[in-house]
């Protein structure tokens, strides 16, 4: 399997607290702090984290919705964040996006077809069935009455407006698509029926998923590999049967030891972190999950661990990885 | 058996609009026992809120159609005055919204916001008294350094702890009946796991019953007693915990426990779903409102088109299903053949 993208040492500040046009800004968040990632071809990657902790800024990022502050992402070994005008208009065909809100993200002014085609619009593209006939190929596509194509938004339920987004997204026949948290808006029984038809299109169209969720059970059934992201860096990543089975960042610990389980007669022993996620603006030194840690020694403190391999499908940044939870 | 708190029996509420009349709650009824913690679950737009919004008497405005019946200690708040309603309102029973962001002024301290619940029920209380016991349940739920963060705006806030100022203004007039709307949804997993908690620990100590109306049925069974399911504004069923996961009696309920992930199903494993979406409640189905998603309806024969289901008991708990209960039983060995 070839990458399809690759991510390297990806940095994404914002400025804050700037009090006028020429002064300083007083500070920068660090939404996404030097993150490599690759995704290979047909492969899903699930990105999960906290709010806050970048997961959706890294995905923008990498498609280029907003400029990156450092790093690179790679399509087909051509740097995205370098690339303007044509050359960027074309990059852009491979690589699209669905977003979390089906009712924000479709201007109620305009049908459905409408929607699904404006790519083709932007990008000038006439395929030779016509517009609109691909427009209904796409909607048929994504389980919707190819005769609704003169309807507006209003006239749809949550999840058939999920599926006039993701219609979209596959109109320049991606091949990498970046969901971002694609389900977390919609009812449990219709979040599987859109969870299912993301699997049948990736079968179908051999696409490449990133998959950004906060929902852990969600992650876990769609993705070939999972990173865990926490204040803008990525603190595990592994495949996810391992991940899952062998955690070894204390984060992934606690934060898999803190999903509710559908099962009354299941006992856990549940990792209560304590506070919350530090400010972006001012993070801790050394390990930025140390304050929250029951690990954590004065070597956290000074010393940033860095994300290294411990086995052929598990990267973990921890000066003490391990799967026990010892919390005290 | 501990006696019923809260007694709710045929209540209906339905709104008008300018697109026709929306029956929100059709014929719902349930009732709680001290200490109990019953969950309400269900979609969007299955009656769930309305049915919070009608124990705690806001449901007053011109365009609402209520009947029925809601007792509180023999108290029956449907067609009570206002002003008797408000006496109870934040003192017998609370309410903690979804949304701690929205649900505090961001204008006002929290020490007032909370200390406002305190002096409506207590007029007479003198201002130290007030700012002591909003210090005390400002610790109770857990808020580190009361004294000082008492003078603290929304704002200076996690959503966590935005979110236990909201819990804190509900308790502190010792509520018997405690109703938590999706209280953890708008929060991260840990902070709910911290939350959920919270919650757990504050029951334990007060016996408060509490109605937590949720959409996440792993929420629901780490916490409830019995639970409530609801669809387009009817109670399907009503269970104890342990025989709602394992032996569910409403084809509804157990489409919805099939559509759940767990963090031990497999992995790229297919979901089962329900097919279709939840009704219109402008325009619910004749019969059983379930019966265009509905897997087992053959076996019914023709009653799920006609007849509304009423709840009836099925073994333990209540069903609103035209199964017979050997059909149920099958249902749930998966020996009863779907469509």
């Amino acid at each position: 399997m070839s990458e399809a993208l690759e991510v390297k040492n990806l940095v994404k500040t914002f400025p804050v607290g700037k009090k006028g046009f020429f002064s300083k800004p007083a500070g920068y968040v660090h939404a996404v702090d030097g993150v490599s990632l690759a995704i290979k071809s047909g492969e899903t990657l699930g990105i999960v984290g906290e709010s806050g902790c970048g997961k959706s800024t890294l995905g923008r990022v990498m498609t280029h919705l907003l400029p990156a502050t450092d790093g690179q992402v790679l399509l087909n070994g051509v740097d995205v964040t370098r690339a303007k005008g044509e050359e960027l208009q074309k990059l852009r065909r491979t690589i699209q996006m669905i977003f979390q809100d089906p009712y924000s993200s479709l201007n109620p002014r305009h049908t459905v077809g409408r929607i699904v085609g404006m790519p083709l619009v932007v990008q000038n593209i006439n395929p030779a069935q016509g517009r609109k006939k691909r427009v209904q190929e796409l909607l048929e596509l994504v389980g919707l009455n190819p005769e609704h194509y003169n309807r507006y938004p209003h006239e749809f339920s949550g999840g058939q407006r999920q599926r006039i987004g993701i219609a979209r997204s596959l109109a320049l026949e991606p091949k990498i698509i970046i969901a971002d948290e694609p389900v977390s808006a919609l009812d449990v029984s219709i979040q599987a029926q859109i969870l299912n038809l993301l699997q049948d299109l990736q079968k179908q169209l051999d696409l490449s998923y990133v998959f950004i969720a906060h929902d852990l059970s969600v992650v876990k059934h769609v993705s070939d590999r999972v990173a865990v992201m926490y204040l803008g860096k990525i603190v595990e990543e592994a495949g996810s049967e391992e991940l899952y089975s062998k955690p070894m960042h204390p984060y992934t610990l606690a934060l898999l030891s803190a999903v509710p389980e559908p099962n009354p007669e299941k006992v856990r022993q549940r990792i209560l972190l304590t506070g919350d996620v530090p400010s972006p603006i001012n993070p801790p030194s050394g390990c930025r999950f140390r304050t929250r840690c029951w690990r954590a020694t004065e070597l956290c403190a000074t010393t940033e661990p860095p994300l290294v391999q411990i086995s052929t499908n598990h990267k973990v940044a921890c000066h003490f990885p391990g799967p026990t939870p010892l919390p005290n | 058996m501990s006696k019923n708190i809260l007694e709710v029996n045929n209540l209906s509420v339905s709104f008008n609009t300018s697109d026709g009349q929306v029956h929100a709650v059709d014929n719902l009824s349930f009732n709680i026992k001290a200490g109990e913690v019953l969950g309400i679950v269900g979609e969007s737009g299955s009656g769930k809120s309305v049915t919070a919004s009608a124990i705690m008497g806001l449901l007053t405005s011109g365009n609402v159609n209520l009947s029925g019946s809601i007792k509180l200690n023999d108290f029956e708040i449907v067609g009570a005055k206002d002003s008797e309603v408000r006496k109870l309102r934040g003192s017998d029973i609370a309410m903690v919204f979804q949304d701690p962001l929205s649900s505090l002024n961001p204008y006002y301290k929290i020490g007032v916001q909370i200390g406002e619940a305190y002096e409506t029920h207590h007029p007479d209380a003198s201002k130290a008294e007030v700012r002591n016991k909003v210090i005390e349940v400002m610790k109770k739920v857990g808020i580190p350094e009361a004294e000082r963060r008492i003078d603290s705006y929304p704002h200076e806030f996690s959503g966590g702890m935005r979110q236990r100022v909201v819990i804190a203004i509900a308790l502190i007039n010792d509520p018997k009946i405690l109703i938590a709307d999706e209280p953890t949804t708008a929060l991260d997993v840990t902070v709910q796991a911290q939350i959920l908690d919270l919650m757990r620990d504050l029951q334990k100590t007060s016996n408060t019953s509490i109605i937590l109306i949720t959409h996440d049925l792993g929420v629901v069974a780490e916490m409830v007693d019995r639970v409530l399911v609801m669809y387009a504004g009817r109670a399907v069923e009503v269970s104890d915990i342990k025989a709602i996961f394992s032996a569910p009696i409403h084809p509804y309920t157990k489409g919805l426990l099939n559509a759940v992930r767990s963090l031990d199903s497999a992995i790229r494993e297919k979901l089962a779903t329900i097919p279709g979406t939840p009704p219109s409640l402008l325009n619910i189905p004749q019969g059983c409102a379930f019966n265009p998603r509905c897997s087992y309806k053959q076996w019914a024969g023709d009653k799920c088109l006609v007849q509304k289901p009423e709840l009836h008991e099925i073994g333990n708990g209540l069903t609103a299903c035209h199964l017979s209960k050997t059909d149920i039983e099958r249902m749930n060995k998966d020996e009863l053949p779907v469509v």
